[in-house]
C-alpha cells in the first residue's frame, strides 16, 4: 500500500513537470498553429542553464544561502531560456510560419537535434549525467509510513504557482489577450493591430520560462540531468498536450497528470512494470487518439472552406 | 546522317556525364585527406551551380538524358555493376555502398507512404527493426534460409504495420506523427526488455546471407579479378534495389501514384479526392503496406548482412534519419530520395573526423534545407503522360 501511495506521489511530481512542458506545446499550437517539437530541448537547455547559474553563483561568487541561490537559479534560468527561445524562434520558426504542418514538425525536430548535441559537445563531459546540487532541505514528513519529501512539496507548490501565473497572464494581461486573439484568428488579430511577431516572441518566452522551471524541478527532484533528457520530455509533453486537447491549457495540465499517473501506476501495479511504463502509456495514447482524436478538452475544429 | 550524328552526340554526352559523376563519386569515397574531400564537395557544388546557370549546356544535357532514357538506365546499371571492380581494394566501401542500397529501399518505402500518399511515418525504424528481428529470430532459432527470411521479414513488417491501420486512417499530420513516434519508442523499449528477443544485447550471430549452398563469405573470381566477399552482398542488394526502384517508379508513373497524390495534403486535397470517387482509406492502407514491405525487406537484408541487430539501431533518431532522406532528396522524387539516401549513409562515414559534431551539422543542414529549399535536392518531376502519348501518336514533340 505504501509503495502505491509513494508511486502516486511520484506520479504527481512527474505530472507537474510533464504539465509544464505540455502547456508550452499547447501555447505554441494555439498561437502559431504548429507543433514546436524542440520544446523538449528547450526544457533541457533550461535545466542546464540553471545548473550553470547555480555553479557560478556558488563556486565563483561564493553565495551560500540556499534560498537566495535557488531564487537566482530560477529567475536567471527563466530569463536566459526565454531569450534563448526568442532567438530560436526567430531563426527557425519565423521562416516556416506558413509552411505545412509536417515541414514545421521536421524543422523543429532537426533544430532540436542540433541543440541537443551542441549541449553534449560543448558542456564539459556533456555526454555523462550531470550531478544537480541538492539545495533543498532534506527533511521529510512521515505520515503513516508515507514519506513526503520537502522537495516534492516544493515542486508541487512551484508548479501550482507557475500554472496560476500563466493562467493570469493569458487571461488578464493585454499581451495574454493578444495571444488568445492570435490563437483564434491570426489575420483578424493582425488587422486589429496585434503585432504577430511580438506575440510569437512572447509565446517563446512564456513557454521557455515554464520549461526552464520544469527543467530545474527535474534536476532538483532526480538530482541529475543529462543532455538527452529532452527527447523523452518532448514526446511526453506533446502526448500530454494532445491527450488534453491541443490549444487548451487546462487540457495540457490534465493530460500531463494523466500521462504521469498512468506511467506510475504501471510501475506500481504490474510486476516488473517499471520498464514498460512508457510502453503502456504510449499504447494508451495510440488507442486514445483513435477514439478521441481531438483530446479531452480539445477545441472543436471549425470547418473552413 | 544528321540523325546518326545527333544520336552519337547524345550517347557521348550521356556517357561523359555519367562517367564523370562516377569518377567524382569514387574519388570522394577513396579520398582520405579532409582538404581533398572539401575540394571535391566544393567542385561539385560549383559544377551544379554552373550547370543550372548556363542554359545552353543544361538544355543540351537534359535533352540528351530525356531522349535516351533506356541508354541512360543501361549505362547506370553497368556502372553500378562495375563499381566493386573499381573499389575492390577497399571492401569497407563496398559494405557501405551495400548499406546505401538498403537505405535506398527504406527511403523509397517512406517515399511511398509520406511522399506519395502523405502518410507521415516517423516510426520507420520500428518496421526496419521488425524485418531485421524477424529474419534474425527465424534464422537463429529455426534455421530458416536467409533468402526466405527476406520475404518473411518484409511480410512480418506488413503484418505489424496493419496494427497501425486504424490510427493511420483516423489521425492526420501531427497526431499521426505522434502515433508513429509513440510506436517506435514503445517498440524500442519492448526490444530492450524482452529477454526472448535478446534484450539489450539484441540478436547476435545471425547466419550471413547464402543462396542454396553458395556462401556469401566466398570471394568472387571473375576474369582474373578478385572481388572481396562483400561484393556478394552488394550484387544481391543491387538486384533487389534495382527491382524495387523499377517497381517504385512504375507505380509512381501509373494511375496508382496519381491516386495517392490526389489525396496527399501537399499535392492534392482529400475532400476533393473523395468527391471524385477515390477510395482514400483503401489507398492509404495500400501505400502504408507497400512502404512497410520495402522497409521490412531492407531490415531483413541488414540482419543477414551485419550478422547482428540490437535495439540501439531501432530508435526515433534512426527514423528521423530515414525520413530526412525523403525530405533532403525531394518529396515524391524517386531519383532524389535515392541520391539523398546514399549521401546520408556516406557522409557520416566520410566525416568520421567530426564525430558528434556531425549530428549538429546534420541538424543544421536539414533545417536550412527545409527553410530554403523545401522541394529537396532533386524535386519531383511533373508527370508527362500527355507528352508520351503525343509522341507515341507521332505528333509534334511538345517542347
Amino acid at each position: 500500500m505504501d509503495t502505491i501511495i509513494n508511486q502516486i506521489i511520484n506520479g504527481i511530481m512527474l505530472g507537474v513537470m510533464y504539465s509544464l512542458v505540455a502547456v508550452g506545446f499547447t501555447l505554441f499550437f494555439g498561437v502559431l498553429n504548429l507543433i514546436q517539437f524542440s520544446h523538449g530541448e528547450i526544457f533541457m537547455v533550461g535545466a542546464f542553464l540553471g545548473l550553470i547559474i547555480l555553479n557560478i553563483c556558488h563556486l565563483v561568487l561564493g553565495i551560500e544561502n540556499p534560498v537566495l541561490l535557488l531564487f537566482i537559479c530560477f529567475v536567471g534560468s527563466s530569463i536566459l531560456t526565454g531569450l534563448f527561445g526568442i532567438l530560436f524562434g526567430r531563426i527557425t520558426i519565423r521562416p516556416i510560419k506558413n509552411a505545412p504542418p509536417v515541414i514545421a514538425l521536421l524543422t523543429t525536430l532537426a533544430a532540436g537535434l542540433s541543440i541537443r548535441y551542441i549541449v553534449m559537445a560543448f558542456y564539459p563531459s556533456g555526454s555523462e549525467p550531470q550531478r544537480f546540487p541538492a539545495y533543498l532541505p532534506d527533511w521529510q514528513i512521515d505520515i503513516g509510513g508515507v514519506l513526503l519529501r520537502f522537495d516534492s512539496l516544493f515542486i508541487l507548490a512551484g508548479g501550482l504557482f507557475l500554472i496560476i501565473g500563466t493562467y493570469l497572464f493569458i487571461n488578464k494581461t493585454k499581451m495574454g489577450i493578444a495571444m488568445r486573439a492570435v490563437a483564434q484568428d491570426r489575420e483578424t488579430a493582425a488587422m486589429m493591430g496585434v503585432n504577430i511577431d511580438k506575440v510569437i516572441d512572447i509565446t517563446f518566452v512564456v513557454s521557455g520560462v515554464l520549461a526552464a522551471c520544469a527543467g530545474i524541478f527535474n534536476g532538483l527532484y532526480y538530482r541529475q540531468i543529462i543532455f538527452d533528457m529532452g527527447g523523452l520530455y518532448g514526446v511526453v509533453g506533446f502526448s500530454a498536450a494532445v491527450i488534453g486537447g491541443l490549444g487548451n491549457i487546462f487540457g495540457a495540465i490534465v493530460g500531463g497528470f494523466l500521462f504521469a499517473l498512468l506511467a506510475s501506476f504501471t510501475s506500481a501495479f504490474i510486476p516488473g512494470g517499471s520498464a514498460y511504463r512508457f510502453v503502456v502509456a504510449f499504447a494508451f495514447l495510440i488507442v486514445f487518439l483513435v477514439i478521441m482524436p481531438k483530446g479531452i478538452l480539445g477545441r472543436r475544429e471549425k470547418r473552413t472552406a | 546522317m544528321k540523325e546518326l550524328k545527333l544520336s552519337l552526340q547524345d550517347f557521348f554526352l550521356i556517357l561523359l556525364c555519367l562517367l564523370a559523376c562516377c569518377a567524382v563519386f569514387v574519388a570522394f569515397l577513396l579520398a582520405t585527406n579532409l582538404f581533398v574531400l572539401l575540394a571535391i564537395i566544393f567542385a561539385v557544388t560549383l559544377a551544379i551551380y554552373l550547370f543550372n546557370r548556363v542554359e545552353q549546356v543544361k538544355s543540351l544535357i537534359t535533352g540528351a538524358f530525356e531522349r535516351r532514357g533506356k541508354f541512360v538506365t543501361g549505362t547506370v546499371i553497368a556502372i553500378l555493376f562495375l563499381l566493386p571492380f573499381v573499389l575492390r581494394s577497399s571492401p569497407y566501401w563496398i559494405f557501405i555502398l551495400t548499406l546505401a542500397l538498403l537505405w535506398i529501399m527504406v527511403a523509397l518505402g517512406i517515399n511511398v507512404q509520406f511522399g506519395s500518399a502523405g502518410i507521415i511515418n516517423l516510426g520507420a525504424a520500428a518496421f526496419y527493426g521488425v524485418g531485421a528481428y524477424t529474419a534474425g529470430m527465424l534464422a537463429t532459432r529455426l534455421g530458416v534460409p536467409p533468402l526466405v527470411n527476406l520475404l518473411l521479414g518484409a511480410g512480418m513488417s506488413v503484418v505489424v504495420g496493419s496494427v497501425l491501420f486504424i490510427p493511420v486512417l483516423k489521425t492526420k499530420s501531427y497526431y499521426l506523427a505522434l502515433v508513429t513516434i509513440a510506436f517506435v519508442m514503445a517498440f524500442h523499449t519492448l526490444l530492450n526488455n524482452e529477454e526472448w528477443l535478446g534484450g539489450a544485447q539484441g540478436i547476435v550471430n545471425i547466419p550471413l546471407m547464402s543462396i542454396g549452398g553458395y556462401s556469401f563469405l566466398r570471394e568472387i573470381n571473375i576474369l582474373g579479378f578478385k572481388l572481396p566477399s562483400q561484393a556478394n552482398f552488394y550484387y544481391l542488394a543491387l538486384v533487389l534495389g534495382a527491382l524495387m526502384v523499377v517497381a517504385a517508379s512504375r507505380i509512381w508513373n501509373s494511375w496508382v501514384g496519381l491516386t495517392w497524390n490526389s489525396f496527399n495534403e501537399d499535392t492534392g486535397d482529400e475532400l476533393s479526392a473523395k468527391c471524385m470517387g477515390v477510395a482514400v482509406n483503401k489507398w492509404s492502407m495500400i501505400a502504408f503496406t507497400i512502404g512497410n514491405f520495402y522497409i521490412g525487406l531492407a531490415g531483413a537484408f541488414y540482419a543477414h548482412m551485419a550478422g547482428y541487430i540490437a535495439p540501439p539501431d531501432i530508435t526515433f533518431y534512426q527514423s528521423l534519419l530515414f525520413i530526412s532522406a525523403v525530405i533532403l532528396g525531394g518529396v515524391d522524387s524517386i531519383l532524389g530520395v535515392s541520391v539523398a539516401a546514399v549521401l546520408l549513409v556516406i557522409m557520416p562515414e566520410k566525416l568520421r573526423a567530426l564525430q558528434q559534431y556531425w549530428i549538429i551539422l546534420f541538424g543544421i543542414i536539414l533545417v536550412l534545407m527545409l527553410i530554403l529549399r523545401r522541394k529537396g535536392l532533386i524535386p519531383a518531376r511533373i508527370r508527362t503522360y500527355g507528352l508520351k502519348i503525343s509522341r507515341a501518336l507521332g505528333g509534334p514533340p511538345e517542347r
